[in-house]
């Protein structure tokens, strides 16, 4: 597969994603207090590197993700992605583009961005047609190089979303995100509804396609034995902030913040014996 | 002794294609305070086990084999001894609290509504118990959460209501369906660690349904494990964890990631799971097995004790892959 990658040029030893400060304040409605979920995060993810940002509900993780595709515009704080600084405010269509060219996004849900009565073939040709300058027949290939990459048959790709399982859904996710040939893919809790197996299959798609193009993952999960087989860094986010980064190994192996041992003696395996908290930690 | 005896129970629904089978042999038992705990990926039929034991079934749906509990047959049970049985034996929670409770009522018309009207108790009585049942589960300020909403609680605390909900009438059976799942994972850890207590202190059985080997393996005294609509192992929970004997559990076991370390590449099975009405003839799992052998997809397995040690197995090759796992083909 080719490993051409799109975006301004940076040298190699640069961070691909440079995030400072960055901080996001719900406005409350009908009267409620506003909500900040994400204050004053900083990170970097290589070239070619996957940083898992691992949180439970509410931490902001998602919220970081969002703001790094650009689905949601960061209150202050810095976006530098390739080199370049993500400006404030709503980006036009060029800008729009240019950014899909850079970082995708998969949801844990693939349903809602597939269009239930568009073929796969045709959903991935569409993308293409947006972002490339190809001949038809160049384009035929690339969609077959897509499904390939992402391991779907002839005959998925001229089905509908909702003759598919959830496996064959969500690699038709990541095909169309894998369409604009990205420099980073954020995948946000992309494997958390998948039945085992399947996610041991998705699991492997992601390491096979990593390792051949060279592509960033920001790996958002609540799943630290799936964010071990993925990722080589973490951070741990609490309540907007985060409280704990290193590598993945190290992280899970020696947790040194409360919260982090917290999650890590969480996890079930043999000999596990669940231990309730105080009733007034167990009210939050 | 055994509370409940689950005995070759299948289930078709009558569709207008025709019968199409939801479970298709299912055994498996439970005894008084024991934790059993079902496992199996999407459209395995733990679900559709729970509603059959608690005489849930939808309407036109075909029952063959038994469901005995207390030496009471379930789906033999007059509309009379069933509404008993659900009111008093048995009491079920479900992953999403929030669909099994009213949002315009509190907590506490919630809580004390069966109270009244099965046990006949006086509002006050009733909201007593609602306080020391809140005090059980975790919840702080118990008598405040009385006069809460729905909306107004956490996922985790939702939880924590339906768990109350389900002691109060004192049941000897609770059906658990995936009751941590949609939850954080140390809120999850919390709420095990709840049942865990209310298990040991009162004495319930617990069936508890869930997708995640692990947790079943380390709260559960047993685990069965379903594929297509059928039990196909049923072992004490450290011994299937450490000894697992059917390739579906073997794999279950293997492909999943493990905080320890990392894998090379995740031994997953090939293919999907395999509803119930798809289902061949032979073992439903032969197309993803390793260890399928032609007679695989002709034969039907049955479940057999194990040769060593508690527990049974539905396969074929069970005693080869028991003496050397690792022979594959």
């Amino acid at each position: 597969m080719s490993t051409d990658t799109p975006g301004a040029p940076a040298a190699q030893d640069e961070p691909l994603i440079r995030v400072d400060a960055l901080r996001k304040v719900f406005k409350g409605r009908h009267g409620r207090p506003d909500v900040t979920a994400v204050d004053g995060v900083a990170f970097t993810v290589g070239r070619g590197e996957s940083l898992a940002v691992v949180g439970e509900s509410g931490s902001g993780k998602t919220t970081v993700a969002r703001m790094i595709t650009g689905l949601e515009q960061p209150t202050s704080g810095t976006i530098e992605v390739a080199g370049r600084v993500r400006s404030p405010g709503r980006a036009g269509a060029a800008e729009r583009r240019r950014r899909a060219r850079e970082t995708q996004i998969v949801f844990q849900d693939p349903y809602g961005s597939l269009d239930p009565r568009q073929r796969v073939r045709d959903a991935l040709g569409e993308i293409l047609a947006l972002h490339f300058d190809l001949s038809r027949a160049a384009r035929t290939d690339r969609v077959e190089e897509l499904l390939g990459q992402v391991g779907l048959d002839a005959r998925v790709a001229d089905a509908l979303p909702r003759a598919m399982s959830g496996g064959q859904r969500q690699r038709v996710a990541i095909a169309k995100a894998l369409a604009t040939r990205p420099s980073v893919l954020v995948l946000d809790e992309a494997v958390a509804a998948l039945d085992v197996s399947i996610q041991a299959q998705v699991l492997n798609l992601l390491a096979d396609i990593r390792a051949a193009s060279g592509i960033s993952f920001l790996f958002i999960s609540h799943d630290l034995a799936v964010v071990r087989q993925v990722t080589d860094r973490a951070v741990v986010m609490r309540n907007g902030v985060i409280v704990e980064e290193n590598t993945t190994a190290d992280l899970l192996d020696h947790p040194s913040h409360p919260y982090t041992r917290l999650l890590r003696a969480s996890v079930p395996g043999p000999g596990w014996t669940p231990r309730r908290r105080s009733a007034e930690a167990a009210s939050g | 002794m055994t509370l409940l005896r689950i005995d070759h129970l299948a289930v078709s629904l009558r569709l207008r294609a025709g019968d199409r089978a939801i479970l298709r042999d299912v055994t498996f038992d439970i005894g008084p305070g024991e934790a059993v705990g079902l496992v199996g990926e999407s459209g395995s039929g733990k679900s559709m086990t729970a509603r059959a034991i608690a005489g849930l079934l939808p309407s036109g749906a075909r029952l063959t084999g038994d469901i005995v509990f207390d030496g009471a047959s379930v789906p033999g049970m007059s509309r009379a001894e069933l509404r008993a049985y659900r009111a008093r034996d048995i009491a079920m929670i479900h992953q999403d609290p929030s669909a099994h409770i009213n949002p315009v009522r509190t907590v506490g018309d919630f809580l004390t509504e069966a109270l009244r009207t099965n046990s006949g108790w006086s509002k006050a009585k009733a909201a007593a118990r609602a306080t020391d049942l809140l005090g059980e589960v975790g919840l702080s300020e118990p008598a405040h959460r009385l006069r809460q909403y729905p909306h107004e609680l956490s996922g985790g605390m939702l939880q924590r209501v339906m768990i109350a909900a389900a002691l109060a009438a004192e049941p000897r059976l609770l059906l658990a369906d995936e009751p941590t799942t949609a939850l954080d994972v140390t809120t999850q850890a919390e709420i095990m660690a709840i049942l865990g207590e209310l298990r040991r202190d009162r004495g319930l059985a617990v069936l508890f349904i869930t997708h995640d080997l692990e947790l079943a393996a380390a709260t559960c005294d047993r685990t069965a494990v379903m594929y297509a609509g059928e039990v196909v192992e049923d072992q004490p929970s450290t011994g299937l964890h450490a000894h697992p004997r059917h390739p579906y559990t073997i794999a279950l076991l293997h492909s999943r990631p493990t905080i320890e370390s990392t894998a090379d590449r995740l031994p997953a099975p090939p293919g999907t799971p395999l509803p119930a009405y798809e289902a061949p003839e032979g073992c439903a799992f032969t197309a993803r097995c390793p260890y399928a052998v032609d007679q695989c997809a002709t034969d039907h397995p049955v479940l057999e004790p194990l040769a060593a040690g508690p527990g049974r197995v539905a396969c074929l090759r069970a005693a080869e892959i028991a003496d050397s796992p690792e022979v594959a083909q």
